[in-house]
């Protein structure tokens, strides 16, 4: 882990009005799937997962964003970047999928929503290497936003019925026949990975179930303690060093789909 | 160690602003001596744009958070859902000795908590606040306003300006129980014309402070007889020794803390506490 700024050269890979994929080229640190960096423009430092990392021919870093905000947000800033504009990169930081939970010899049910398909793809790379058997579930809104993310899985949802099965990815468990010693990954909107969760619960146990948990974050060393999520017990995590990856024993029954942290530290209904 | 009658045990505690909320505090229940919180104004605030954290260099963390807190009602509200094996010291900023006053009795009414540490120190303030009690002499005042509204013990938290020694002695002849030092150092982190903080200015803290909290400590540990917590770039066992060396009777502990995991931090404490007191 490195807290440097690296400077990028910036590449726009492609860009929907909503969505943009980012490549960033510079001397970055590679991540382990699920963990992210801060990135660093004119306007802010915002965090963002890995969605694809080489080191291969060039050292370079893929990120997916999607636009929040009014013009001068971080993001909509993103959207103004040109081919070669700078932008400054810091990490990877926090743990990882494989970190929350590795069952090398089972296989592994990625389980993404939207924007939480990317760094479910950087996965399946990784376990496409260790040849570890895997189910891809992937759902979205419509074909188009498929397309985007160039994801190709076994199991596909849309919520228009443009592509694969009409609904929503939890639908998707009816096609395939996990059991109780199978590991899931998931990672997607709050509520969809709570309800997904929950689907996988009835194959098997909370700590085979792993969660990428998105908080607000300002710091990503553990300092802030704005992106704490509190657990089942009193005590709190803080996403960005005990996370964002956790094992959905750690999260059931607490904060995760009820409460969120403001940017003061309050903590509000979701 | 104690403060006027409260038990510190370890002599180790977290400084204000790392941890800063009830529900990550409570890991450390019993691990730290005391629990320290954010410092809590009596309004919401949202802190600075981001970034307001910056590494530099291994020993080198600059900050400007911009005093980010839910303000004084709703952190006792949280605070009132905890109970904690160990004290709970409440750490307040403001403008104004009546608006420290008035946080003291909002946390009187709902969460009291063991002690309070009076922060007029935070070198990169949003508004009058922080160092600007020190800058604007009100620093007795604000003591003296705080003890009126609660028999709590009073930590003055300091930094490391000229002639601190005077400034403790004006806390302890207002009413101050003990002298907690050093806030961060101010400093601008500017690179190929880039501020690497909204704020741009910022305080340091990190290895890089040490010197300067220890002689901090010393010009303190000379100008009063009430218990000085030392802090300032804290690591090591060796760097405790060298804080009570100076005059420290307990330390605080910030920036060591920065990338650890909570199960880490844990046993980095376990540890520091192995080596100096076993
Ligand atoms: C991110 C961060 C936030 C801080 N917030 C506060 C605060 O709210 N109140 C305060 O009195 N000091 C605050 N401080 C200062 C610390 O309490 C401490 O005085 C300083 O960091 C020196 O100790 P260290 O080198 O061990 O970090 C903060 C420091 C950091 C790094």
């Amino acid at each position: 882990m490195s807290d440097k700024r690296i400077p990028c050269s910036v590449q726009i890979l492609d860009r929907t009005d909503e969505l943009i994929r980012l490549r960033c080229r510079g001397d970055i640190e590679a991540p382990k799937p699920g963990q992210f960096y801060m990135l660093w423009n004119d306007v802010s430092e915002n965090p963002f997962s890995a969605a694809d990392f080489s080191s291969r021919y060039e050292t370079r870093l893929d990120i997916v964003a999607k636009r929040v905000g009014d013009d001068n947000s971080f993001t909509a800033h993103l959207f103004q970047l040109k081919d070669g504009d700078e932008i400054f990169v810091r990490g990877p930081y926090g743990k990882g999928f494989l970190d929350a939970r590795a069952r090398e010899n089972e296989t592994a049910y990625m389980i993404g929503g939207g924007c939480g398909i990317p760094p479910l793809m950087y996965l399946e790379l990784l376990l496409a290497l260790t040849r570890q058997p895997n189910v891809f579930m992937i759902g979205a809104r419509n074909k188009d936003e498929l397309n985007f993310y160039g994801a190709d899985a076994q199991h596909v949802s849309t919520e228009d019925g443009s592509a694969g099965r009409r609904g929503i990815v939890t639908d998707l468990f009816d096609d395939v026949t996990p059991d109780q010693d199978s590991i899931f990954y998931i990672c997607g909107p709050e509520k969809m990975m709570v309800a997904a969760a929950e689907r996988a619960e009835q194959y098997t146990d909370p700590s085979n179930i792993v969660l990428l948990v998105e908080r607000y974050m300002k710091c990503a060393v553990g300092l802030a303690g704005c992106c704490r999520i509190r657990g089942p017990e009193q005590n709190a995590y803080r996403v960005c060093v005990d996370g964002p990856a956790f094992t959905y024993d750690k999260l059931k029954g607490g904060d995760l789909g009820c409460y969120k942290i403001e940017p003061s530290g309050l903590r509000t209904k979701l | 160690m104690y403060i006027a009658g409260l038990e510190i045990n370890p002599p180790i505690m977290n400084a204000s602003g790392i941890f800063s909320y009830s529900d990550i505090l409570k890991n450390f229940d019993g691990v730290l001596g005391a629990l320290v919180g954010k410092s809590v104004s009596l309004k919401e605030k949202h802190g600075y744009e981001t970034p307001v954290i910056y590494r530099p260099a291994r020993d080198l963390l600059m900050n400007a958070m911009g005093l980010p807190n839910p303000g004084a009602e709703a952190y006792a509200t949280e605070l009132a859902e905890f109970s904690f094996s160990v004290p709970f010291i409440v750490s307040l900023v403001g403008e104004t000795p009546e608006e420290f006053a008035e946080c003291v009795d909002i946390f009187e009414r709902i969460a009291p908590p063991d002690a309070y540490e009076l922060n007029v120190s935070c070198p990169h303030p949003k508004g009058n606040e922080g160092i600007e009690m020190i800058y604007q002499n009100k620093v007795a005042d604000v003591t003296r306003a705080v003890k009126a509204h609660t028999h709590k013990p009073v930590i003055e938290k300091l930094s490391a300006v000229p002639q601190i020694g005077r400034i403790a002695y004006q806390a302890v002849e207002a009413g101050a129980d003990a002298i907690s030092a050093i806030n961060t150092v101010p400093g601008l982190s500017l690179r190929n014309g880039r501020y690497e903080l909204s704020n741009r200015a910022g305080g340091i803290s990190g290895p890089a402070i040490k010197p300067i909290g220890l002689k901090a400590v010393m010009e303190i540990r000379q100008a009063v007889g009430v218990p000085v917590i030392g802090m300032g770039g804290i690591e090591t066992a060796a760097d405790v020794r060298d804080y009570m060396h100076a005059g420290a009777d307990a330390v605080a502990l910030g920036t060591v803390f920065c990338g650890m995991d909570t199960e880490t931090a844990k046993q980095y404490l376990e540890n520091l506490r192995r080596e100096l007191y076993e």
